[in-house]
């Protein structure tokens, strides 16, 4: 088959289905009640089903008391059919009846809502026969949903439930037995036993055992779970009915689908229609009446343990000989056929050792209480016997045993280990117990340092002071270092930077020649200090200071045209003083002085 | 004229102590007077009036702020204050003991398991305050501008000198990350002072995501209105109603 032709008759069968669902609304409701068989064998269950046709708007039930019957909800159900284009629904509730007493009973009629109107179930009549032909101890019983004939089933699963013994002691423990005896019936999911727990308590089923037996000459199928029971109540305790539930699986005998033929013939759907059905199934056992009986109090001694059962009881001390402050390890072993979680171990108490506390367990079908006692003197110290009393279900009487005492030699410590600090932790000393106290710490009386409010950044004034006078310092420290370095490593920087200065120094030389007739040598100083401050501010030689190749740096150097000027003019001038005599005024050398200091201080800020 | 006197007398007391009566120091007595009489309502409003009024604020206030809150069983403003105390001397034994103590007291759910840990930067100055982390972040970094300088005026030769103020800065970015993870983790740092319910949304009518119990420790993450969101340890975070959170 192609896989386009699956997906069209899966579109159709959408199809149908959502037809199905559109028809269901105008379906007539109506609500039943069936029982699977109206006669029931004690020990054995009936099926009650409750279906309500025409709508699924029903989550549950509330089923009244039947008289005569424990009811057990199995789960629901639910039907849609489709024949020749009819639609019908339904949801079943179905419920396991396990009879409680012989006789005729009446199902009541049960009520539900749906939509808004009450639907009632007819009252049913069921009658529960005695179980004459069953053995003692057991009561084979099965329902079979798919309603075939009780008795049928019955004779293929049986549930029987055995204990050693009728009669028991409170608190005696017993091995419970179920066994599910099956033949010719598949039954899958088969879960643990149930059982009213009134009046004794279950131990753990320990994991199911398989196996194969014959009954009456017919092989079975055994499904065996072993638990132990502890009555907890004196007088007559009922044990079970006990149930197990599983499902049991019925093929369909379908030969051809309900929708005939078509696109139905198609083997998916063939597979689907023939599947199994898992058919919930409980199988119950008959109720199973136990004696127990209260334990005597004549002669129940003082320390009785709470043992009861068959148990045996040890002791053992080691080591026997040892030195002062070395343990000794006492170990008591209950064992044998009884409740050991319920025995009290005895109690070590001597005054004349120091007894920290027991470690006490259960394994292995022992109880063991292991404690670590030391000597507190040296000599030869006596372990004092040690008794254990229980009830002896065997005898039917209490039983005291007794073991001990043990002679312990405790030899004296070696001289000078006494002051010994190693080892001091195990010396028996006996500390007193220390309850220290818990509260808060008083209050402080002195206020502290008394701060100003600040937000978690701590915006601090006086830390942001400190670090901007430092970073300042810092970078002017940092500056004085580059420049130290580049006057050493750089000669023309260095004459550049000193040109200014020098020249200062030397005007300063000049002042006293501002005189009547000295302006001969006033004119040569400050012609002299205008050459060596240019050639070392232009990095030029002696000699090259012509004013054509100083106009020229200058005008490149964006001087001030009129400063280039006036340099020209007091060249001129110191010229014609020095070389032709020319008399100059006191005034005019004044003028060329400041002149000189304009002009130096224009280029300074021309040229860097 | 002894009238006059008594009279003159009586009233420079009275000027004195008016003077006296809003100063910080004074309140302080007066609320340790008030605590040791076993008088805590009052002890708590005055330590609440030197905080409001004065604008001060100091460690031992804290401290016997979160004692008297804790006398009057208020767990979640006693946790708020001891741990505005410890922000403030982180070092302290009293303040460390009673915090302990309080802890114990505080409701802590099952799922809340995850406790946040200290960021592997910060866990080495966990002793610091605030204040001193501050100084001891600046003092890293001046220090090795100063190492710089001194092996530069010192003459060494150039690769040394910035292999060792290379060392040193590695140093200050350890201790100026250290610093800012610091911030970071008690940013927003808070308390509950009274039992809440975290929500998913800012509204009462919002699901109930977790129950914020008294004096748990929580992070104030942002606001929208009158409603807090907030983290807890194990990282849940949820809307709480502004009142119920003090930040630390």
């Amino acid at each position: 088959m192609t896989v386009t032709r699956r997906i069209r008759m899966l579109f159709l069968s959408v199809c149908l289905v959502l037809t199905s669902a559109f028809l269901a609304v105008a379906e007539d409701v109506s609500f039943d009640a069936a029982l699977d068989a109206d006669r029931v064998v004690m020990g054995t269950a009936a099926q009650l089903t409750l279906t309500l046709h025409g709508s699924q708007d029903l989550a549950q039930i509330a089923l009244p008391p039947i008289d005569g019957f424990e009811a057990r909800f199995v789960g629901p159900s639910t039907q849609i059919r489709v024949v020749n284009g009819e639609y019908s629904s339904a949801k079943s509730f179905i419920y396991m009846l396990v009879p409680l007493k012989e006789g005729k009973f009446t199902i009541p009629s049960v009520a539900v809502q749906v939509k808004g109107q009450t639907y009632q179930s007819r009252p049913l009549i069921v009658e529960v026969v005695p179980a004459s032909a069953a053995p003692a101890g057991s009561a084979p019983a099965a329902q079979d949903p798919n309603a075939l004939d009780s008795q049928a089933i019955s004779d293929r699963v049986q549930m029987r439930v055995s204990i050693p013994k009728a009669s028991t002691y409170v608190n005696e423990e017993i091995p419970l037995v179920i066994k599910l005896y099956v033949r010719e019936l598949p039954i899958q999911d088969i879960s643990m036993p149930q059982i009213n727990q009134e009046g004794f308590v279950l131990s753990e089923f320990a994991h199911p055992k398989q196996y194969q037996e014959a009954v009456d000459g017919k092989p079975f199928e055994v499904v065996e779970f072993d638990t132990l029971l502890t009555p907890t109540h004196e007088g007559e305790v009922s044990i079970g009915p006990a149930a197990i539930s599983g499902n049991l699986l019925i093929k369909n005998n379908v030969q051809r689908n309900p929708f005939g033929g078509g696109v139905f013939d198609d083997a998916f759907f063939s597979n689907f229609f023939n599947s199994y059905q898992k058919k919930p199934i409980t199988i119950t056992s008959r109720p199973f009446p136990l004696k127990v009986n209260p334990l005597p109090q004549d002669g129940k001694p003082q320390d009785f343990s709470g043992g009861v059962g068959m148990l045996a009881f040890d002791v053992t001390a080691a080591p026997l000989k040892l030195k002062a402050g070395d343990p000794v390890t006492l170990k008591m072993t209950v064992s044998g056929t009884g409740s050991l979680k319920a025995v009290k171990m005895p109690d070590f108490k001597d005054d004349r050792f120091k007894a920290y506390d027991p470690q006490i367990k259960v394994a292995d079908g022992q109880k063991t209480l292991e404690q670590v006692i030391i000597p507190l003197k040296s000599g030869t110290i006596e372990i004092p016997a040690i008794s254990f009393s229980y009830f002896d279900t065997s005898a039917g009487k209490y039983t005291t045993l007794t073991r001990g005492p043990f002679s312990v030699d405790v030899l004296p410590m070696d001289k000078g280990q006494e002051f010994q600090a190693v080892g001091f932790a195990d010396r028996p000393v006996s500390l007193l117990k220390e309850n220290l106290g818990n509260d808060i710490v008083f209050v402080k009386d002195i206020s502290g340092q008394l701060v100003r409010k600040k937000d978690w950044a701590g915006r601090n004034g006086l830390l942001l002071l400190v670090m901007v006078v430092y970073l300042n310092v810092w970078g002017a420290l940092f500056g004085i270092y580059l420049y130290r370095r580049k006057l050493s490593d750089d000669p023309c920087f260095a004459r550049r930077s000193a040109a200014l200065r020098l020249a200062r120094q030397e005007m300063l030389g000049l002042k006293p020649l501002m005189v009547e007739g000295g302006a001969k040598d006033f004119f040569a100083g400050l012609d002299k200090i205008l050459n060596s401050y240019l050639e070392k501010k232009f990095n030029v030689q002696a000699g090259n200071t012509e004013f054509a190749v100083i106009e020229n740096v200058l005008s490149v150097r964006k001087v001030n045209n009129k400063k280039i000027a006036d340099l020209k003019l007091l060249r001129e001038l110191a010229e014609r003083a020095r070389f032709a005599s020319a008399s100059v005024s006191v005034p005019e050398m004044q003028r060329s002085f400041f002149d000189m200091e304009d002009i130096l201080d224009e280029i300074e800020r021309r040229v860097k | 004229m002894r009238r006059a006197a008594g009279l003159s007398f009586l009233i420079g007391i009275l000027l004195t102590a008016s003077a006296f009566a809003g100063h910080p120091e004074y309140l302080f007595a007066q609320a340790v007077a008030k605590y040791q009489q076993a008088d805590y309502s009052a002890a708590v409003e005055l330590n609440e009036r030197l905080l409001k009024e004065t604008g001060v604020e100091s460690a031992a206030v804290y401290f016997n702020l979160g004692n008297s809150y804790f006398k009057q069983s208020k767990l979640g403003p006693a946790m708020l204050n001891y741990l505005r105390a410890q922000r403030l001397a982180p070092r302290d034994a009293d303040i460390k003991a009673n915090l302990v103590f309080s802890r114990q007291a505080v409701e802590q759910y099952e799922s809340e398991k995850q406790q946040k840990e200290v960021s592997r930067w910060v866990a080495p100055f966990m002793s610091l305050s605030v204040g001193e982390f501050k100084w001891l972040t600046a003092f890293v970094w001046m220090l090795t501008g100063l190492i710089f300088l001194g092996l530069l005026y010192g003459g060494w030769p150039m690769k040394r000198v910035l292999l060792f103020t290379g060392a040193s800065l590695v140093a200050c970015i350890y201790v100026t990350a250290a610093f800012i993870s610091y911030l970071s983790d008690n940013h927003g740092r808070s308390v509950a002072i009274k039992p809440a319910d975290a929500r998913f949304e800012p509204s009462e009518q919002a699901t109930v995501y977790f129950k914020v119990p008294e004096g748990a420790e929580i992070k104030a993450l942002h606001s929208n209105g009158d409603w807090l969101k907030v983290q807890r340890t194990d990282g849940r975070t949820g809307w709480v109603p502004s009142a119920a959170v003090g930040e630390i």
